[in-house]
This record gives structure tokens, C-alpha cells and sequence, in this order.
């Protein structure tokens, strides 16, 4: 197998889910459990190479050393003074994501297991066409093939959130399409601003993100009045898609509408890796590119990600429909992400990469879990439900574990994340910037601290009125009334009232396929809670590569705007 | 045991609990009713563990061979670290020219010293006794592996809350106690009282570990590494940690100021939330929803005194801001009068047992802000006594429900000593020792607290006693016990004089008011508890009809765990008292062993004339709850109706719950209700009004469009004639 | 360099053609006119090609001039297929009477001041009809809504 190269090893891991699509189209006569056993094992199929491939990557020393892994570059488009190449490759930014985009695609796949009954074909083979589309995006080292699979994702979710969604999936799909689409308009002007001005300094227009990193670095673009701000409004235009995407607060609507409406599988798939393209796209583009300008918008960005935890946990706060509240909970949750990634400290930065991961891996979960719910009870409504952990325990166990992970618990990957960003965060209010400064950092870092305990709040709101107390308004499960008298507190007053044994109630807890939905998450949230150190390692080189010109920068202007050198310091003992 | 090392020893005793924790939810369907084995093991095979190392430790600090020899100064650190792996490591995280130079590396180490080790085993052995109750008292329930499995759980986090040797680990077992105690207290999850009280349990939690996480950020800026004990890095440098050897034999190494007083104040947040204590003790009486056995492990004996252990084991961060310190005391003391104010009109059993909790807390924190090493360790002291009879009692009334058909309302009992004769006898000697009747436990540990705080109050007096005492051979002549030495001075220790407003409180008349209040409380607690045993078990006999016709004593397996804690409640705080071995113990605790805190070192003395005060209060309460209840009807005279609108406030907990209802909860659902509107209407609704801005400009011009032909040639037309217009005039100028 | 003869001239005739062919085709309404009208500007823009060939000394535009002119003799045949169908269906010559891609909510435009013109009686050759010829509705063939 040492003949298996990783470049054919990469390309077969985007491919294979394009394959199970062909083969999974091919299958449609057959029935449903043709076309979905099919799509399973093209998602396992992928999982086990991006797996095997990840596993490969961190053998390498060349890989853990910063090279790309796995390189692949075929001329596509290199007619005259162009140069677009296919070009793929992984690197320590992108291995994690990589990786998290296969794991939820077959989530994504066996959540659908019984949910999805109209029209299957088309369901599955969308749904890994999106895989092979957020496959490329992390791998692709071309600005054009990036934006490519970075719009293509649209595009099948479109249509899994308009076709297969709830009640009100048309005006979702269009309001998630076009919004999302409006704002990554302005990201590709922005980018073809970057590539067509190192084509005026070069004399070449490559689109190769690596060239194109490199000599933004030898030829920043202008930062000044005279130059007309042309650093500023590109990383504006880029922010404008990437804002959207993640979403920072106030851009963030279209996601709660979404989520709501698209199917399970959608969900997973677009809380677990779509809104993680947008950070995503600042690391890779935003932040080595244009780092004065990163420098200046950073606090207001740092900022905006305390504004979006505090408002998202309060929107929360008050949700009826448990998915909205999660949709909510993401959004809180990536205020946390975009706050570490601006504040531009190693430590904050590398958290917010590795939140990345748990976010995506909690928030895939929970939308998994509510998915369950809602195939159980035919509803979502948080007031409707109640009383789930007696008659489904594995599910509640599973739903508590995300919620833990959610609500940054020790132990669990949520809390590891979430440290480090605010401990990056409070780093960045001692790191030299003038009082002022230092008071604002210290004020909206204390307050993101506020939002842990929002945080805490609404998801054990949550789970005490869905999971807990008497059981409530099944109405298709008949649980034979048999449930624990209240009041029971001696602990023998409620003998075998929910025995656990019912035929029911096994019925009502997870089948085969949920648990192979939800498990593997919830091993990675295990395991990356207890040695977070494997995780972070890897990327920890290319993280700190991609913020550090910005955080120089950063620095740079804090000292230039503080000329009285009034620096705000720790008191060193 | 020669052949195993100490360090593996240490991990061997969270390790254990864990192992049977995860082996209890592998095999829980499997074991059924036997599911409290691998619990009762692991638990027991951790605790004889934790034992091993006390002893060991004991030896290496020398307990007992030379204990009165030695005096303050020459006490020796005594510790021991183990790392486990790393957990986290950003190397050189130094931000762009930042002030302090820091990495974060975060190992898992697990340390020993004298502190932890008498917790470990005050928290494997109390968890023992209440693992062995629970098998009678949880027999058939439906969860009984999910309870066994949680128990040990929370064991395995609380030894490990204890043996962390970093802020940060501390914080990761802090919320997971945390966690443990939310899924306890929810444990019967289909009452939503249960529930809902698991959520506020955790939710006030929430708050305090804010206070934690900040402080652990703060300390981390300042100090620039989060561990207790000092670090060799790899280029051969060694790292002072924050309470290690390094740092704590340097008379500044402690941060003063407002920085100092901010950590402290926010270390003292952590511990409030955690310890129930004023003004987050709310959800310690709701957590009475847990099971029996679960409310004496956690919510008595071992995880709310955790915050005890926080600030003790920080106490030379708190001795470096003596307003800081002076908090922790006003906060406990307050806590303990308010707590037992309202345990006086409580008739809940187990709700008076938790506001006693809290109120006996309320006196470790008092203790523990005299910020002398009399305080520190007299606060561990009544940490341990309190945990055996506080464990005594919880399980007494366990047993009292468990007859009782799951009733605890007092009013409905009366007399039950003729029907439960051990439970009742046990019950009395928990009583009395948490009144403070000499010679049980609690009596020499509250003695030592009100001598902590004396000498606080009256330093001169305080030494004056202090020279009638033979002073063995000391280094510190009994003269030099004025206000200074006594007092941790703040422009000595914060490195630059700055002091903190809070420095004011720091006054000798504070600790006057706190001494008193204490004593008060130590009245009012002696009234509370034989109330509650005089209305529980004297009078004419009353059993409620729940209990139906099989009211009787609980099993042996029930009542033998309160006898062994009922001999641990009489006479552990003799024996600890009489040899000084605790104090002398602890007093080798690397964070009791910095200057500013050993130098307050006291030769061990008996006070007199505070016991005959403390006896004469806590006689005062008997006799009072005596002439109000003893031999009468339960629900007889009632205590609100002699205290008119005092028992109306006290009964409603100082309207605490209100309080926070009306300034908290209800304005943060407004503010989030009008989120949510602004949300909807306002963002939303600018995304939509953006949305319609196309359609509405599309409205205006569709005007345009009149399918006649010749009008779309005309503006053609037009549009070209200005194109050739336009290039016309930039061709003529 | 001098300008080669008649450069000018064809300039200015094909001006004028074009002029008068677009004048035409705003002004006049009648289907063959504007028809002949557009020819009229093609023709102008033929001569200002040829009078540029001319002044380039080469032969490019001649022969796009004659392309020009072939292609317009089928663009013509095809006009006048597209005019008589028109014709055919509502019995006018007047482009105004095709209003049927205007946005939907707007009125029709109806010019009171529009001479009237002499419709009956229509005679036209026709086939000999295999049938009786059905009543056609021609409100309803002028909107297309069923077509």
C-alpha cells in the first residue's frame, strides 16, 4: 500500500463521494434501502480514507512541518498570462476540517436513515455531492477552485433545505441562497482584487493561494489615503462573504430560518462544517493577506463576536422550538470563535481553531438528537415536549453529553475551546495596547465570560423542560402511562414504575443506525476534552503562520496609536 | 507497599472510582441489583489507598515524633508532584511584544501534600460509608446503577478536584463536581422540582465558576503559569509556580493590590457559588431534591467544602491583600448568621440540615479570613469533623425518610427514637456535635474558629493569654504577637505598597463584630439542631400515614454507616485536637508554609474562656429549643409564630429567591424577549426590507415597459445618441 | 496623406440614409414601412462602410458590404414573413397593435387620434377552406394568452 501515493490518496477521498453519487442514482430503481445503504457506504467509504489520509498526514514529517501534504497540481486554465490550476492539498488548517466534513457527512447520511422517504435518490445523492463540495473547499490551494466548491456547497443545500425541508422551506432555501450568495459576490470581487494585484506586481495572474500568500507579503496592498484604502475595502469585500457565512451578529438571520426548516440532514451538515467556511476564509485569506487591514478591524470584529455570543445566547434565551434554540446556541457559539480569531493571540487563535471543530462537532450532534426528537414526537416545540429521559435514555445521555460539550463542561472538547480563546482574550488585554484598549478587552472579554453562564442557562432550560419531568405529550408513542408518580422521593415509592424493560420505551431510544449517527461524535468530544494537545498540535504551526503577520500588525498599530507609550502591563512580581 | 511508588499511589486513588464508574454504566444492565459493586470496591480500594498516603505522609512531615519541637519557621514544604501527560501546550503564546512572557502549558499533574491527602481520605472515606448506605437506601430503585455509577463518578472528580496540582485542572474538576452534582441532584429527573433544581444548582454554579475562570485568566497574566508547583522547563530553568517553593519562600512574590484583591475577590466569588455562600447559597436547600445519600456525600461533606479547600489552598495569595481576607471572613460570617437564622424556622429536615451546611461553611470562611495559619487550619479542622457529622446527620435523616415512606416534614413526626433507636442515637451525637458540645467534634472546632477570630479582634489580649502559655521552644517570643506580626501587612507583601480600598475593612472592630456574630450563630445552630431532634425524635409518637405499616429501623447496612460516622463525630475532634496532629500536619502544606502566613504561627492552646462562651451559647440554644419542643407535639408551638415578621422573613430565606428573581432572572428574560423582537423585526426585518428594495425599484421602472416596439427603439435611440454625445465632448475637450 | 475621393460624400449619404431610416422607424407605425425604413439605415451604414474601405485603401468593407447585402435579402424574406403572419392575425399594419409584451398591470395604449382605417371588407386570397372557417375571437389571438 506504500505504492498508494497521498496525492491519488486526496483525489480518491473527494471523489469516492461522487462515485457513491453515480452509483447511488444508478441504484434509485431499487428502492429506498438500495439507494441509502449505498450512499452509507460511500460516506464510510470516505471517512475511512480521510481518515486513513489524516492518519497518513500526521506520520509525515514533512506534513507536520508546515509542507502541504498530499500535492496535487493539474493545469486547468493556463492560456497565456493565466495560470488556474487544479490544484489540492492539505494542510495543518485544513486537516481537522477535512476530516470533520467526512465524519458529519455520514452523520448526515444515517440521520436520514428513516427521515428521508420522498424522493430518496435525489436526497442522497445531494447530500454527498455537498460532501465532495466541502471536501474540496478544505483542500483546494486555488483561489478559483476554492470559490468554486466555497459556492457549490450552495447549491445542494438549496436544494436538501427547499425540496426536503419543514413548512416554510422555499422562502429558507431562497433567503439562505441569495443571502449567502450576495455577500460571497463581494468575497470573489475581493479576491480577484488580490489576485489581479499581484498580476500588476508580478506580471502574472496566478491564482495559487500559496504564491498569492507570499507575495501579498513582498507587496502589501496600499493601507493609506493615498494608496485609497485598497487593503481595507478588500478585506471589507472578502469580510462581506465570510461575515455572512459565519454568521457574525448582525448578519446572522438567515441561519435560525434555515435551520428550522432544512432537513436533519442538512442541518448537521451545514452546522457542522458550512458555517465553519467563513473563519475558515479569514485564516486562509483575511489574516496573512491583508494584515494591516485585519489589524484595524480586529477590535471592532473581536467586538461584534462578544456582541453575537451575549445577543445569540439572549435570543435563545427565549426560544419555543428547541432546533432555533440551537440554531441560536450556534450562533452564540461562533461569536465565540470569531472573538478568538480576533484577538489575535496565539493562544486565542489556536483556540478558536480547535472551537471550530467542537462547535462542529457539538452542534452537529444536538441537531442530530433534535432531528430524533422530532422523527419521535412530530413536534419541536419545547413546551409540547417534556419527560424524554424515561422513555429514551441513551438519547438523553447522548443529548446531555453535546449539551455539556455545548456549555464548555471540563473534560469535553466545548470547555477546551473556549479556555483558550478567553484566556487568549484576556492575554490581549495585557499584551501592550493602551489603557483605553485594555479597559474595552477586559470589559468585553469579562462579558463573553458572562455568556458562559448565559450559555449554561438556556441549554439546561432547555434540556430540564424537554428531557426531564413528567412525561409529556407523546403522541404517537402510547407509554402506557407507566411513569414515576411525582413526589416519588424515597426512591422505593417509584418501584418499577419505568422499569426500562417496556417494549416501548426500547423502541423509543436510539436505533442502530441514530447510534452510529451520534457516536462517533460523541467519542471525538470525548477525546479531543481529554487530550486536546493531539489536536492542537498539528495545526498549531500553520495557525500561528496565517495570524501572525496580522497580529505583528496588530501590534504595530497599537504602538503607533499610543505614541505616549503608556502601556498598560501585568504587574510582574 | 514498598514496591510502589507514592506517585503511582496517587493516581491509583481518582483512578479507582473512575474505573468503577465506567465499569457501573458498562455493566449496569448486567449487575441489576448488584450494581453497587464495582462503587463499593473501587471506593474502598481508594480509600485504603488514600490512607497509605496520609500515613506516608504523615511520616514525611513528622507527625506526632517531634511535633511540639518544631517551631513555625523551620516547618519544611512538603509535597509532591506527579505529571500525568500534557494537555494542552502553546509554546512561547507570547502576543507581539506583550508585557508578560507566557506559555501556556498546561500539564495533568496530580500533587500530594499534607492538605490533600486529609481530604482525599476525608472524601474516600465518607464516600465509602455513604456508597455502603446507599445500597439500603436506593435498594430498588430503577436508576440504582445510574446513582452508583454517578457516585463514583463524582469521587473520582473530587480526589482529582483535591490532587490538581494547576488552576486550571482545579477548574476543570470544579465544574465537573459541578456536573456530578447537577445529575444527583436531578437524579429522580421525572420530578420537576428535581429538575429544576439540578438547573439552579448549576446555574448559580455558573456564576461562581465565572469568578473562577476569570481568576484563573488573571492569575495566568500575572504569574504567567497556572500551576501550584514550581516547573523545571526544558532548557533547565525551573518556572516558579504559583504556591511553589520558589515563589513562597520569597517574601514578595505575591501580587497585592488591585490586581491581587481583584484574583482574591474572584477566587472568594468561585468559592461562594461553590460553598453556598452568601450571596450565592441559593441553590444548596433546593439541592435537598437529590437522593439522601447524595445530599450528605456532596452537598454536606465533601464538594461544597471545596471551596474551602480553593481558598485555602490560595492563601497566600489572599494573605497578600488583607482586604481580600477580610471579605472571606465578613462573608462567612454573614453567611453563617443569615443560614442559620433561616434553619431556625426551617421544618424540613433535610432543609435545615442544608442551611446548617451552609451556616458551618459560612464559619470555615470566617476562619479561613483571619488569614492565620490558626485560621487556615482550623478551618480544614472543622472541614473534616463537619464532614463526618454533617455526613452523620444527613444519612440520619436519610434514614428517617426511608422509614418514613419518603416524608421529611418534622411536623409529621414526633417520638420516633422508640421506633428508630440507632438512627436516633446516632442522630443525637451528629447533633451535638454540630452544636458544639464538648467533647464532640464540633466543639473543638468551632472552638479553634472562635480563637482564630479572637485573636483577630483583640490581638493584645489575644497575646497577652498567649504568654501564660509555656511556649515551648518556639522561635517567636509570646511579645512578639502585637498587631504587625499578626496581622499580614499589605505594603510588606503586595511589592509596591499599593493597598486596595478593601484594605479598609481590615479593621480590629470588624473582627470584633464577626467574632460576635459567630458566637451568636453558634447559639442558633444548638437551636436549630435539637429542634429538629426534639421534634423528630421526642414526644408522643407520630408516624405519617406514607410510611404505612412498615415504619422500622433501617437495615444494618443502613444504620452501620452511621454508627462508624457517629464515632468519627464523637471523638475525632478530641484526638485531632489533643495530639495537634492536623495542625502540625497541615502546617507543612506548601501554601501554609509562606512566610506571611507562617509567621502568624500560635503554639497550640486551649481557650478557656471561648469554650465557656461557645458552651454557653450552644447550652443557651438547647435550653431555648428544650422549653419550645422537647416532649411536645411536633407541629405544636411554632417558632415563626414568637418571631411575628422576623419569622415571615426568615421563613421566606430573606426573600433571596425573590430578590434574585425580581433583579436578575425576570430583567434578563425582558432584555432577551426584546432580543428575540429586535431580532425578528429589526435585523430580520432589514434583511427583508433589503430583499425588497429590487422589487420596489423593479416597480417603478417596469412603468417603462409598454410593449410598444417603437418606444423601446426611442430609448435606444437615445442611450445611443448620449453615448455618441458623451464621446464627442471627451473628443472636443 | 490626402483623403482618398469620396470618402466624404459616401460619409455624409450614408449619414443621410441612416438618419432618414431611423426617423422612419420612430415615426411611422405601418409594419412594411418601418421594415423598409431599417433596410434604408442598413443601406446607409453600407455606404459609410464602403466610403471607409475607401479611405483604408482595402477591400474589407466592400466585402462586408456585399455580405451585408445578402444576408439582409434573406433577413428580408424573413421579415416579410414575420410582417404578413402579423397581418394575417389581426388584419393591421400597425406595430402598436402588438402590445402584448408590456408588464402585465399597465393599460393598454390606445391612441385616440389614430385615423381610422378602412378594415372591411378583407379580402384576401385564400385557399380554398377544407371547412367552415371557425369565428376568431381577436382580443384573445392579440394577448396570445392560449396560443
Amino acid at each position: 500500500m506504500n505504492g498508494f501515493s497521498p496525492s491519488s490518496h486526496l483525489l480518491l477521498t473527494i471523489a469516492a463521494p461522487l462515485v457513491g453519487a453515480i452509483v447511488a442514482w444508478s441504484l434509485g430503481s431499487r428502492g429506498v434501502s438500495a439507494v441509502r445503504q449505498s450512499a452509507a457506504v460511500s460516506a464510510v467509504v470516505t471517512l475511512g480514507l480521510a481518515g486513513w489520509l489524516i492518519v497518513r498526514y500526521l506520520g509525515d514529517p514533512a506534513a507536520v512541518s508546515g509542507l502541504p501534504f498530499g500535492l496535487i497540481e493539474m493545469p486547468w486554465l493556463t492560456e497565456g498570462i493565466f495560470d488556474v490550476k487544479l490544484s489540492l492539498g492539505l494542510d495543518g488548517l485544513s486537516l481537522w476540517m477535512f476530516g470533520l466534513a467526512a465524519l458529519l457527512s455520514v452523520t448526515a447520511v444515517f440521520v436520514s436513515w428513516d427521515a428521508v422517504k420522498d424522493r430518496p435518490v435525489g436526497f442522497y445523492v445531494l447530500l454527498l455531492v455537498l460532501e465532495a463540495a466541502m471536501l474540496g473547499v478544505f483542500a483546494a490551494r486555488d483561489v478559483i477552485l476554492f470559490y468554486t466548491c466555497f459556492e457549490f456547497t450552495l447549491v445542494p443545500l438549496f436544494f436538501l433545505i427547499g425540496i426536503w425541508g419543514h413548512d416554510d422551506r422555499r422562502r429558507a432555501a431562497a433567503k439562505f441562497f441569495i443571502y449567502t450568495l450576495t455577500g460571497s459576490v463581494f468575497t470573489f470581487l475581493g479576491l480577484l482584487a488580490i489576485v489581479l494585484w499581484n498580476a500588476s506586481h508580478t506580471g502574472t495572474v496566478t491564482f495559487d493561494i500559496e504564491t498569492l500568500t507570499d507575495a501579498m507579503r513582498i507587496n502589501p496592498m496600499p493601507m493609506s489615503a493615498e494608496g485609497g484604502w485598497l487593503q481595507m475595502i478588500v478585506f471589507l469585500a472578502l469580510l462581506a462573504g465570510f461575515a455572512v457565512k459565519v454568521p457574525i451578529v448582525p448578519f446572522h438571520t438567515w441561519l435560525p430560518l434555515a435551520h428550522v426548516e432544512a432537513p436533519t440532514g442538512g442541518s448537521v451538515d451545514l452546522a457542522g462544517v458550512l458555517l465553519k467556511l467563513g473563519i475558515y476564509g479569514f485564516l486562509r485569506f483575511s489574516m496573512p493577506m491583508l494584515p494591516e487591514a485585519t489589524a484595524v478591524a480586529a477590535p471592532w470584529l473581536f467586538g461584534l463576536g462578544v456582541a453575537g455570543i451575549i445577543y445569540g445566547a439572549l435570543v435563545a434565551l427565549v426560544q419555543t422550538d428547541l432546533k432555533r434554540l440551537i440554531a441560536y446556541s450556534s450562533v452564540s457559539h461562533m461569536g465565540y470563535i470569531v472573538m478568538g480569531l480576533f484577538a489575535l493571540t496565539p493562544v486565542a487563535t489556536e483556540g478558536a481553531n480547535l472551537q471550530l471543530i467542537n462547535h462542529g462537532l457539538s452542534s452537529a450532534g444536538l441537531f442530530a438528537l433534535v432531528g430524533m426528537i422530532y422523527e419521535r414526537f412530530h413536534t419541536r416545540n419545547i413546551a409540547s415536549l417534556g419527560g424524554i429521559a424515561s422513555k429514551a435514555p441513551w438519547l438523553t445521555v447522548m443529548f446531555m453529553l453535546f449539551t455539556f460539550s455545548s456549555i464548555g463542561l471540563p473534560g469535553l472538547n466545548g470547555f477546551v475551546g473556549e479556555f483558550m480563546i478567553l484566556a487568549g482574550s484576556f492575554q490581549r488585554a495585557w499584551s501592550g495596547v493602551s489603557p483605553v484598549w485594555q479597559t474595552a478587552y477586559l470589559a468585553m472579554s469579562l462579558l463573553a465570560v458572562v455568556g458562559v453562564v448565559l450559555g449554561a442557562w438556556y441549554m439546561l432550560w432547555a434540556v430540564e423542560r424537554v428531557f426531564f419531568g413528567g412525561s409529556r405529550e407523546p403522541p404517537r408513542v402510547h407509554g402506557h402511562g407507566a411513569h414515576a408518580s411525582p413526589g416519588a422521593d424515597a426512591g422505593h415509592a417509584s418501584h418499577g414504575s419505568h422499569g426500562g424493560h417496556d417494549v416501548p420505551h426500547d423502541r423509543c431510544d436510539l436505533r442502530w443506525h441514530e447510534l452510529a449517527a451520534v457516536l462517533p461524535l460523541a467519542v471525538f468530544t470525548l477525546w479531543i476534552g481529554l487530550t486536546p494537545a493531539t489536536f492542537l498540535r498539528p495545526a498549531a504551526q500553520a495557525v500561528r503562520e496565517s495570524t501572525q503577520a496580522s497580529s505583528e500588525a496588530f501590534a504595530a498599530r497599537m504602538r503607533l496609536t499610543d505614541p505616549a507609550a503608556h502601556v498598560a502591563q501585568a504587574p510582574t512580581p | 507497599m514498598q514496591d510502589i511508588s507514592p506517585a503511582t499511589l496517587l493516581v491509583l486513588v481518582p483512578l479507582l472510582p473512575l474505573v468503577a464508574a465506567i465499569l457501573t454504566v458498562a455493566l449496569g444492565r448486567t449487575l441489576g441489583s448488584r450494581a453497587h459493586l464495582p462503587a463499593i470496591a473501587g471506593i474502598a480500594a481508594s480509600a485504603a489507598v488514600a490512607i497509605t498516603l496520609l500515613v506516608g505522609m504523615a511520616r514525611e512531615v513528622g507527625v506526632g515524633t517531634s511535633a511540639h519541637d518544631q517551631s513555625a519557621h523551620s516547618v519544611k514544604p512538603v509535597e509532591m508532584v506527579t505529571t500525568l501527560w500534557e494537555w494542552a501546550s502553546i509554546p512561547d503564546a507570547q502576543a507581539d511584544g506583550a508585557a508578560t512572557a507566557t506559555s501556556l502549558s498546561i500539564p495533568v499533574a496530580l500533587r500530594l501534600d499534607p492538605l490533600t491527602s486529609t481530604l482525599l481520605v476525608i472524601i474516600t472515606c465518607v464516600g465509602l460509608l455513604v456508597a455502603i448506605y446507599s445500597i439500603g437506601y436506593m435498594h430498588g430503585d430503577p436508576g440504582y446503577p445510574r446513582f452508583f455509577a454517578l457516585v463514583s463518578m463524582f469521587v473520582f472528580s473530587m480526589t482529582m478536584l483535591v490532587a490538581a496540582s494547576n488552576f486550571l485542572l482545579v477548574y476543570v474538576f470544579w465544574e465537573a463536581v459541578g456536573a456530578c452534582s447537577y445529575l444527583l441532584i436531578g437524579f429522580w429527573f421525572t420530578k420537576p422540582e428535581a429538575a429544576k433544581a439540578a438547573k439552579k444548582a448549576f446555574l448559580v454554579n455558573r456564576v461562581g465558576d465565572f469568578g473562577l475562570a476569570v481568576a484563573t485568566f488573571l492569575l495566568w497574566m500575572t504569574y504567567g503559569t497556572l500551576n501550584f508547583h514550581d516547573t523545571v522547563l526544558a532548557d533547565g530553568t525551573t518556572m516558579p509556580g504559583i504556591l511553589g517553593v520558589t515563589r513562597l519562600a520569597d517574601a514578595s512574590g505575591y501580587v497585592g493590590g488591585a490586581v491581587g484583591t481583584a484574583i482574591c475577590l474572584l477566587l472568594l466569588l468561585a468559592a461562594c457559588g461553590k460553598s453556598a455562600q452568601l450571596p450565592l447559597h441559593v441553590w444548596l436547600p433546593d439541592a435537598m431534591e437529590g437522593p439522601t445519600p447524595a445530599s450528605a456525600l456532596i452537598h454536606a461533606a465533601t464538594m461544597v467544602t471545596a471551596g474551602i479547600y480553593l481558598v485555602a489552598r490560595s492563601a497566600p495569595l489572599f494573605v497578600a491583600c488583607p482586604g481580600a481576607l477580610t471579605m472571606v471572613s465578613i462573608v462567612g460570617a454573614t453567611t453563617a448568621l443569615v443560614a442559620a437564622l433561616i434553619g431556625t424556622v426551617q421544618n424540613d429536615l433535610k432543609r435545615v440540615l442544608a442551611y446548617s451546611t451552609i451556616s458551618q461553611l459560612g464559619y470555615m470562611f470566617a476562619s479561613l479570613g483571619t488569614g492565620t495559619l490558626l485560621g487556615f487550619t482550623a478551618a480544614i479542622f472543622h472541614l473534616v469533623t463537619h464532614a463526618f457529622f454533617k455526613a452523620l446527620l444527613f444519612l440520619g435523616a436519610g434514614s428517617v425518610m426511608h422509614s418514613m415512606g419518603g416524608v421529611i416534614d418534622m411536623r409529621r413526626f414526633g417520638g420516633l427514637r422508640r421506633i428508630m433507636p440507632v438512627t436516633a442515637a446516632t442522630f443525637l451525637i451528629g447533633s451535638l456535635a454540630l452544636a458544639g458540645v464538648a467533647p464532640f467534634a464540633g466543639f473543638f472546632s468551632k472552638d479553634e474558629i472562635l480563637a482564630s477570630l479572637h485573636s483577630r479582634g483583640w490581638p493584645d489580649a489575644h497575646g497577652e493569654h498567649h504568654e501564660a502559655v509555656p511556649a515551648g521552644g518556639h522561635a517567636l517570643t509570646a511579645g512578639s504577637f502585637h498587631l504587625v506580626s499578626v496581622t499580614p501587612d499589605a505594603g510588606q507583601l503586595a511589592g509596591g505598597g499599593r493597598g486596595s480600598r478593601l484594605d479598609a475593612l481590615n479593621h480590629s472592630s470588624t473582627w470584633r463584630l464577626l467574632f460576635w456574630m459567630s458566637l451568636v450563630t453558634a447559639g442558633l445552630t444548638a437551636f436549630y439542631t435539637f429542634r429538629a431532634v426534639f421534634m423528630t425524635f421526642t414526644g408522643p409518637t407520630r408516624v405519617p400515614e406514607e410510611a404505612g405499616h412498615h415504619a422500622h429501623e433501617s437495615p444494618p447496612v443502613m444504620t452501620i454507616p452511621l454508627v462508624i460516622l457517629a464515632i468519627a463525630s464523637a471523638a475525632s475532634g478530641w484526638l485531632l485536637f489533643n495530639t495537634h496532629a492536623l495542625a502540625t500536619f497541615l502546617a507543612a502544606t506548601p501554601s501554609f508554609t509562606a512566610p506571611s502566613v507562617a509567621s502568624t504561627a500560635t503554639p497550640p492552646a486551649f481557650h478557656w474562656d471561648l469554650a465557656i462562651q461557645g458552651t454557653l451559647a450552644a447550652a443557651a440554644g438547647i435550653v431555648v429549643a428544650a422549653l419550645g419542643h422537647l416532649g411536645k407535639r411536633s407541629d405544636g408551638p411554632q417558632m415563626e409564630r414568637f418571631l411575628g415578621p422576623l419569622g415571615t422573613l426568615f421563613a421566606n430565606r430573606f426573600y433571596f429567591d425573590q430578590i434574585y428573581a425580581g433583579l436578575i432572572v425576570r430583567p434578563l428574560e425582558f432584555v432577551a424577549t426584546l432580543a428575540a423582537v429586535i431580532d425578528r423585526y429589526l435585523i430580520d426585518g432589514t434583511v427583508d426590507l433589503v430583499a425588497r428594495l429590487p422589487l420596489a425599484l423593479g416597480a417603478v421602472i417596469r412603468h417603462l415597459q409598454s410593449g410598444l416596439v417603437q418606444r423601446y427603439a426611442l430609448a435606444g435611440v437615445i442611450g445611443m445618441l448620449l453615448i455618441v454625445l458623451a464621446l464627442v465632448a471627451r473628443a472636443m475637450g | 496623406m490626402t483623403p482618398a475621393p469620396l470618402v466624404l460624400d459616401g460619409l455624409v449619404v450614408g449619414a443621410i440614409l441612416f438618419a432618414l431610416g431611423l426617423v422612419g422607424i420612430l415615426a411611422r407605425r405601418n409594419l412594411i414601412v418601418m421594415f423598409l425604413c431599417a433596410e434604408l439605415m442598413l443601406q446607409g451604414i453600407s455606404v459609410s462602410l464602403v466610403a471607409w474601405s475607401r479611405h483604408h485603401g482595402d477591400w474589407g468593407g466592400h466585402v462586408l458590404v456585399i455580405f451585408v447585402l445578402t444576408v439582409a435579402a434573406c433577413e428580408a424574406a424573413v421579415a416579410l414573413v414575420f410582417v404578413l403572419q402579423a397581418f394575417a392575425r389581426t388584419g393591421r399594419l400597425d406595430s402598436a397593435a402588438w402590445q402584448s409584451l408590456r408588464e402585465s398591470h399597465l393599460p393598454r395604449t390606445v391612441d385616440h387620434e389614430l385615423p381610422a382605417v378602412d378594415m372591411l371588407p378583407l379580402k384576401f386570397p385564400k385557399l380554398t377552406p377544407a371547412g367552415v372557417e371557425p369565428p376568431v375571437d381577436h382580443d384573445v389571438l392579440l394577448e396570445r394568452e392560449h396560443v
